[in-house]
C-alpha cells in the first residue's frame, strides 16, 4: 500500500484510460468534473474503508470508470453516478481485498454502464428503471414535471422555481417528496 | 441562486427535521445545489457519519437510476383522457343537434307524403320507384334540404362528419337497388317542389 496520497490517474496518460476519448480539452473535461466530486468521494469512502491507500485506489477505478461512461452519464446524475460507482467499488474492496491492479484488470468486463454489465445485471438494472420509471408515472403532475426538469433537463431548482412560478422551497418540497414516494415504492416492491 | 441551507438557521432542530434535513441536504449534495460552505459542512460530517453515507447512496441510486429513465413528455404528465373526456362531451352535443335537426325535417315534410292511403294510389310504376319508408325519408330530406337553403345542408353534412357516435349503422350491400332508390324519389320530389315553387311564384 501507498503512504502518500495518489492523484487520480492523468487521463493524459493512455495506460490509465486506453480506448477511452482522444479528445484532449474533452479528457481536461472529465478530469474537472471528476475533481470537483473528488473531495466528497474521499469523505465518504474514509467512513467505508479503513486505509487511506485502499480510498486512493478505489478512487482510481472510479475515475477510469467515469472516463469510459462519462458521455453515457445525464449531467444532472452525474454526482449520484460516481457515488454509486465509488460504493460499489468500496464494497467490492472491502469483499475481496483485491489490489488495484486486479482491478483495474477487472474493470474490462465490469464496467458501470448498461452496455458492460453482465446479462444478470442488465436485467435487474432494467427491471428498476422499469419500475422506477411506472412509480413516476403513479406521481402527482406537478411532482413528475419538477423531476423531469431536475434530472432530464438539469434546470436548477431556482430555474424550475422561475419557469413553473412556483416558489423556490415549493420546487424543492415537490422534488424531495417524489423522491421520498419512489423510494418507498421501490421498498416496498422489493419486499 | 443556491437554495439556503437549513443548517444556516439558528434554532436548533427537532429530531424530524433533522431527518428531513438529512434527507434535503443529500437532495441538495448530489444535485450539486448546496452553497460551497454548506458543500464543505456535509463532507466534513460525511467523513465520520456512516447514516450520513448510507442515505446519501440511497438517493444517488435513485437519482441515477431516475436520470436512466425515459424522459417523460407532456402527454405522460398531463393524462389524455380530460381532453378525450371533452371532446366526447361536444360530440356527443353536436350529434343530438344534429338528429334534432333532421327530425325536424323530416317532421315537416313526412305527414302529406307518407300515409298508406296515398301509396295504395300509386301507379305500378311509381310504386317500382317507391321505396322503403326509411329511404324515403331520406330521400326527401335531402330533396327538401335542397331547396330549404345550403346553410342548413352544410351544418347537417357537418354535424354528420363530425358525429363520432353516428347510430345508424351500415346497410348491407346485398341489395343496390334498395340502397340507390332514395335517390330516385329524392329528384322526383325536388322536381315537384321546384314546380309548386315555380307555380306559387
Amino acid at each position: 500500500m501507498s503512504e502518500s496520497r495518489r492523484p487520480c490517474p492523468d487521463p493524459n496518460d493512455d495506460a490509465a484510460t486506453s480506448g477511452e476519448t482522444d479528445n484532449p480539452p474533452a479528457r481536461k473535461a472529465l478530469r474537472e468534473q471528476f475533481e470537483e466530486v473528488e473531495s466528497g468521494l474521499r469523505a465518504f469512502l474514509r467512513s467505508r474503508l479503513r486505509q487511506e491507500s485502499d480510498i486512493d485506489d478505489c478512487l482510481q477505478v472510479v475515475f477510469v470508470k467515469w472516463v469510459e461512461s462519462a458521455e453515457q452519464v445525464a449531467p444532472a446524475a452525474r454526482r449520484a453516478w460516481l457515488f454509486r460507482v465509488a460504493m460499489n467499488e468500496a464494497a467490492r474492496m472491502w469483499r475481496s481485498e483485491a489490489s488495484t491492479h486486479r482491478m483495474l484488470q477487472q474493470r474490462g468486463s465490469d464496467q458501470g454502464t448498461v452496455e458492460s454489465l453482465e446479462p444478470i445485471d442488465r436485467a435487474i438494472l432494467r427491471e428498476t428503471t422499469e419500475q422506477v420509471e411506472q412509480a413516476l408515472r403513479q406521481l402527482p403532475a406537478d411532482w413528475q414535471e419538477v423531476v423531469r426538469m431536475r434530472i432530464h433537463q438539469n434546470l436548477t431548482f431556482q430555474q424550475i422555481a422561475d419557469q413553473l412560478k412556483i416558489p423556490l422551497g415549493t420546487a424543492l418540497t415537490r422534488m424531495r417528496r417524489a423522491t421520498e414516494r419512489l423510494r418507498r415504492e421501490l421498498d416496498h416492491d422489493a419486499t | 441562486m443556491t437554495p439556503e441551507d437549513p443548517q444556516q438557521n439558528d434554532r436548533k432542530p427537532t429530531d424530524d427535521e433533522a431527518v428531513l434535513e438529512q434527507d434535503e441536504q443529500c437532495l441538495l449534495y448530489l444535485l450539486d445545489e448546496l452553497t460551497p460552505a454548506s458543500r464543505r459542512r456535509f463532507e466534513a460530517r460525511l467523513a465520520t457519519d456512516r447514516k450520513l453515507g448510507d442515505e446519501l447512496i440511497r438517493q444517488a441510486d435513485l437519482i441515477a437510476t431516475l436520470s436512466q429513465t425515459s424522459p417523460l413528455g407532456d402527454a405522460a404528465i398531463e393524462p389524455p383522457r380530460r381532453d378525450t373526456r371533452r371532446w366526447r362531451w361536444v360530440a356527443a352535443l353536436v350529434s343530438l343537434a344534429a338528429s334534432i335537426a333532421l327530425g325536424f325535417q323530416i317532421a315537416r315534410i313526412a305527414p302529406p307524403t307518407h300515409s298508406l292511403a296515398s301509396r295504395d294510389n300509386l301507379s305500378d310504376a311509381d310504386r317500382r320507384l317507391q321505396p322503403t319508408n326509411e329511404s324515403a325519408l331520406f330521400a326527401e330530406a335531402w330533396a327538401s334540404s335542397q331547396t330549404i337553403g345550403k346553410s342548413s345542408q352544410d351544418s347537417l353534412a357537418e354535424a354528420a362528419i363530425e358525429d363520432p357516435f353516428d347510430p345508424v349503422p351500415e346497410e348491407p350491400s346485398s341489395d343496390m337497388d334498395s340502397q340507390v332508390s332514395w335517390m330516385f324519389v329524392a329528384i322526383a320530389s325536388s322536381d315537384e317542389m321546384q314546380t309548386e315553387g315555380g307555380n306559387d311564384g
